[in-house]
């Protein structure tokens, strides 16, 4: 059940600063997103595992995605370094800038 | 209703520029019937026009493609480049890298993203010589379906101005439906190419899981993105298709082999062809004006030889949700990048520290459907809550991926609506998270990977175009084309540029 703590909670896990009305907010919206999840409780996965990569589906090789090789471990020419760097928002002596950590 | 006319600029022989499909153009193209910069002068004149109403693109990039088109004439003339769209204007939407042209997402996250590199399917638009007009408008992040949560301001549908073109995609379906370009390329993460391919009039072609590369399309739901075009016709998106698609090894999930279907058209008749209407899903959700287009294009694919059957799918009532909860997890994790120190929005605000710099500039930049499903997505994959919520959802997915395999036992070919009504109104619905379950019919296929297309085939309340879909089993292109070119012409929303 979603309670407002656990919005709390999850807007720290999503890195999202929200005031106030926008917690009050978050609650209700994940309050009916979570509901419309909970559809998925009536169906029956018994036995069934969770599909979660391009590999083919046992014996299913027909209508499953095709399990990929990866690229070779060798170098490319990257991006410029330089046009990297430009990309940031604060930046000084070809470092990222950020608050003090220690 | 306020509609966008499409004519002008008319070649040496007299033909009319907008009556053309890319194929036909870039044949008088490179044929020397007009050039490059007359047909650059020809789409620019309807963004002139039209622009400021429609809001295609987000950035049009006039000089760029000026500069182009001198050189691809240049190349056209040596005879080094001869490739089948060839000098045709394309629109690119704006989650796809360009290098050295904004990519903003349609996001206040990346408002001033210039990207060091091109997308794949960039690098080819280039080697074939096409034209890139600039890019197109779209939902935030792919996110919505009707580009109402741009950060740009909502797209408006050319047919019908107060209407919006469908998303996330709607910025190239809307130029190619005005004019502003030839042809589109879109992503269908959960329909955002069929969708408003179904609510302009155009043809919407989403190729199976991995047969175009993402690599330089900035991600939202990694298991299910895919690029696809945006085309007048069945024969321009073949034909981009085969421009895009193909192994790269910068994709992991790319398949390796090559597509019989991108080396050209299979046409014909469909005698012998199996035809599945699915008829659970069109008969509940879908409109009168929408079940009628899918019945007579029922019809129509007797008429053209094929063999029609009703069926019904299962699990179609766990689909959206099964899809908008994988969506939201994946995205939740593909968006975690944006953190306001390497590149995009970073906070002028008051912070203290690291996780407030982050936290203030992803609340600042990003609009309120995007930090919906982030949020929705770290819940669902938060400990406590990931194996009742994301692996059931993994488990309900693979329940849908069987029994599309079980019905594509039976037929070539699935028909079912590509949205329950014509292009909503702009403004009309504020709810966004009801809206979830109007992307019912599209869902499906980009949860089991395949391939899909929506062909314009009829109208709503006499002026609204409405698609019908098409679903073929995994890297069944070849079939999927074959039967959307037959069927084209039966439309009562005419395919002009089709063969037979």
């Amino acid at each position: 059940m979603m309670d407002k703590k656990t919005v709390g909670d999850i807007a720290v896990l999503a890195a999202l600063s929200l005031t106030d009305e926008e917690k009050e907010q978050a609650w209700e919206d994940m309050s009916r997103m979570v509901s419309f999840f909970d559809r998925l409780k009536q169906a029956d996965v018994e036995g069934i595992s969770g599909y979660n990569s391009p590999e083919p589906a046992a014996g299913r090789e027909d209508c499953g995605q095709d399990a990929e090789s990866f690229r070779k471990d060798v170098s490319v020419d990257p991006a410029a370094a330089e046009e990297i760097r430009s990309l940031a928002p604060q930046m000084k002596d070809d470092m990222f800038i950020v608050p003090r950590t220690v | 209703m306020n509609t966008v006319p499409t004519q002008g600029k008319k070649t040496h022989k007299g033909s009319d520029l907008g009556d053309l499909g890319a194929l036909e153009l870039s044949a008088l193209i490179r044929e020397k019937e007009i050039s490059v910069t007359e047909v650059l002068d020809h789409v620019f004149a309807i963004s002139d026009k039209m622009e400021e109403k429609l809001n295609c693109y987000i950035t049009l990039d006039r000089e760029g493609a000026y500069i182009q088109a001198e050189k691809v004439q240049e190349q056209i003339n040596a005879g080094n480049v001869t490739g089948i769209l060839a000098g045709v204007p394309v629109a690119v939407k704006d989650n796809i890298c360009t290098k050295n042209l904004r990519t903003t997402c349609a996001s206040g996250m990346l408002e001033g993203f210039v990207p060091p590199y091109d997308a794949t399917v960039v690098e080819r638009l280039r080697r074939a010589g096409c034209i890139i007009t600039g890019k197109s408008n779209m939902d935030e992040f792919g996110m919505g379906n009707t580009t109402e949560t741009s950060a740009f301001g909502p797209v408006h549908n050319p047919v019908d101005l107060i209407r919006s073109p469908g998303g996330s995609s709607g910025g190239s379906a809307a130029a190619v439906a005005s004019g502003e370009a030839f042809i589109a390329l879109g992503s269908d993460t959960g329909g955002s190419v069929r969708c408003p391919a179904s609510h302009c009039g155009v043809t919407g072609f989403k190729p199976s899981y991995g047969r175009v590369s993402r690599y330089g399309l900035v991600a939202y739901a990694s298991s299910m993105d895919q690029i696809g075009v945006l085309a007048k016709n069945i024969r321009d998106a073949q034909a981009m298709y085969s421009v895009i698609a193909g192994p790269d090894g910068r994709d992991a999930c790319c398949i390796k082999d090559s597509d019989p279907a991108a080396g050209g058209l299979y046409t014909g008749n469909l005698k012998g062809v199996r035809v599945g209407l699915v008829r659970n899903l069109t008969d509940t959700h879908a409109s009168d004006d929408v079940k009628k287009a899918v019945y007579e294009a029922a019809d129509a694919f007797r008429q053209t030889g094929a063999d029609v059957f009703e069926t019904d799918m299962g699990y179609t009532e766990y689909a959206t949700a099964a899809y908008y909860l994988i969506a939201d997890a994946e995205c939740s994790s593909n968006l975690a990048r944006f953190d306001g120190v390497k590149y995009g929005y970073r906070s002028r605000g008051a912070y203290k520290d690291h996780f407030e710099l982050t936290a203030m500039s992803r609340a600042e930049a990003f609009g309120p459907e995007v930090k919906r499903r982030i949020m929705a997505g770290c819940f669902v994959l938060s400990e406590g809550f990931y194996k009742d919520y994301y692996l059931r959802a993994c488990r309900v997915r693979e329940l849908i991926k069987r029994e599309y395999c079980r019905l594509f036992e039976t037929y070539d070919i699935l028909l079912l609506p590509v949205a329950s009504s014509p292009a909503p109104v702009l403004g009309g619905s504020d709810d966004v998270i009801r809206g979830y379950d109007a992307d019912i019919f599209t869902i499906g296929a980009n949860l089991a990977g395949l391939p899909a297309v929506s062909v314009p085939f009829g109208y709503a309340d006499g002026h609204l175009p409405v698609g019908v879909q098409l679903c073929a089993g995994y890297k069944k292109e070849d079939i999927l084309l074959k039967a959307a070119a037959g069927l084209a012409p039966y439309a009562r929303y005419s395919d002009k540029q089709d063969p037979d």
